[in-house]
């Protein structure tokens, strides 16, 4: 933690995955009429989404957790054995759980074509750009490795940002409620990439 | 930044965040399904004339506003005043006559949430019926009504006098015969947006300054778009309705079927309506199945709404 940005950001980081520790906790133990699945009517009784629902949910949680550690220049010089392992687990639960049950969702997603679309774009390249990172650092090609998991973080961090967009557009507009879901199905995820690719230009050679 | 400061401030911060993924507020308890009484009220046989020709066309419901009839400085004080409109404490009452014997009436009113039953006498004298009906005084608002219908006239006039000093000891009506059938077609009238005046919070923003909690005001078109008591509403519609809609659509459920609301927004919204009649207070034994899902999906969403649609939840 060398500049005070980087303090910001890791404060950021620590308010927003404690609320969305909370969200995750409302459905333990697991529940079918909380919180988002109130809105997934449709498809909540259906064994295969729960599965995949409450796989996506917990396991995010710890994909989200990896970035207090996966970014400092203190770790990945002083630990880089727990570099390289906690970013095993990380590409592992995208490749594996969360990445691949993020698409199961979006194809279902509430919202109409143009949000299951925007899910669906999200879900891939969050695993693309995982895999890409994941690849790039076994051929030893540390400036990619970097580049790739800017973008694939950005991705893992559109979970904050998808609902934190969601709080200033109902602040500002008070729109209706999947009006609002439409929108922020694209804002949340590719604002992030925009950043993400803005971060790699100023940052890695 | 020494860590502990960092480690204090951020609790305090955590320790505020918990209402930022979700509101706990609940609904009016009274506008809930399940909320009603199981008091059946009785139904008057009425004739078909409109008019009342012979005593027995008195029998039936006979509506109207049930207006304060009191000095207009003691009234400005009770007066309710909500994003640029008011209620000035008129209710939609029900005086149903449901049975004579002799020259005596017997009958019940309803209004505000609640029924009293009532028994009297009338006369008939210079071609007009004078009805004399009192309330039996169990409760702090029972009274005596006093009315007069010319023979053959539309509407039965006159005032209720309270026999406690209560916050509006008279009011008068003017009321017409009613032949209430419960139709599941009956659209909402765009009169006037719902307000729940009902809530006055701090702003969110600026707890300086306060205001009505506007989440519940119905701003939309989308409340007389819909009618939720003749067509299966789908999830996809629903789902993109404001809390204020969501809660007036099904409400509007409960007014079609006659329910007398307690809850004073709800009551000064519906009374609105030409076609409200109140005529009981329990409506669970009332609902058809269709409006019975309805129901139930406005629930789910309406707490999808209150609880994350302005929060970071879900």
């Amino acid at each position: 933690m060398s500049s005070p940005g980087a303090l910001i950001c890791y404060c950021l980081l620590a308010i927003f995955s404690y609320l969305m520790l909370l969200i995750t906790l409302q459905y333990i133990p697991v529940q079918l009429d909380v919180a988002f699945l109130l809105t997934k009517e449709s498809v909540e009784q259906a064994t295969a989404y729960q599965v995949v629902f409450f796989s996506h949910v917990f396991s995010s949680m710890f994909v989200l957790l990896t970035g207090f550690v996966q970014f400092s220049k203190y770790v990945q010089q002083k630990f880089p054995t727990l570099h390289r392992n906690v970013g095993k687990i990380y590409v592992l639960i995208v490749l594996l759980i969360s990445g691949p049950s993020g698409f199961a969702m979006a194809t279902v997603a509430n919202g109409g074509w143009s949000a299951k679309l925007a899910f669906c774009l999200l879900a891939l390249c969050w695993i693309l750009f995982t895999y890409k990172a994941y690849a790039s650092i076994r051929k030893g090609n540390i400036a990619l490795h970097k580049a790739w998991m800017y973008r694939s973080y950005a991705l893992t961090l559109s979970a904050v940002t998808l609902r934190f967009w969601k709080v200033i557009i109902v602040f500002a507009f008070e729109p209706r409620p999947m009006d609002v879901y439409r929108v922020i199905a694209w804002l949340g995820w590719v604002g992030n990439l925009l950043v993400a690719e803005w971060m790699i230009k100023k940052r890695i050679k | 930044m020494k860590p502990q400061t960092l480690l204090l401030t951020s609790t305090i911060v955590f320790a505020s965040c918990q209402s930022a993924i979700k509101n706990n507020n609940e609904p009016p308890k009274d506008s809930l399904p399940e909320r009603t009484s199981d008091v059946i009220l009785p139904v008057p046989k009425a004739t078909d004339n409109p008019a009342v020709d012979k005593p027995e066309d008195l029998l039936g419901y006979w509506v109207g506003n049930f207006e304060p009839d009191i000095d207009r400085d003691s009234l400005n004080k009770k007066m309710v005043y909500y994003n640029e409109d008011a209620w000035d404490r008129t209710n939609k009452i029900n005086v149903s006559i449901d049975s004579i014997e002799g020259n005596t009436i017997i009958g019940h009113s309803v209004d505000a949430g609640t029924s009293q039953a009532f028994k009297g006498l009338y006369n008939f004298h210079n071609n007009t019926y004078s009805i004399i009906l009192k309330e039996p005084g169990t409760n702090k608002y029972d009274g005596t009504f006093n009315m007069t219908i010319e023979k053959n006239a539309p509407a039965l006039t006159g005032n209720w006098q309270a026999f406690n000093k209560i916050d509006i000891p008279r009011r008068k009506f003017i009321l017409k015969k009613v032949a209430f059938a419960y139709n599941p077609a009956q659209e909402l009238e765009d009169y006037a947006r719902f307000a729940d005046w009902g809530k006055w919070v701090k702003n969110k923003v600026d707890p300086e300054t306060e205001g009505w909690d506007k989440s519940y005001f119905t701003t939309t078109e989308d409340v007389i778009k819909y009618n939720a008591s003749n067509r299966l509403l789908t999830e996809d519609e629903v789902a993109n309705l404001k809390k204020g809609d969501l809660y007036i659509l099904r409400n509007s459920i409960y007014a079609r079927h006659g329910f007398s609301f307690k809850n004073r927004p709800l009551r000064a919204f519906f009374d609105r309506q030409e076609w409200y009649v109140p005529i009981t207070l329990n409506i669970k034994s009332y609902y058809t199945v269709l409006e019975k899902k309805n129901i139930a999906l406005l629930l789910r969403y309406e707490k999808t709404a209150r609880s994350y649609y302005d929060t970071f939840g879900r």
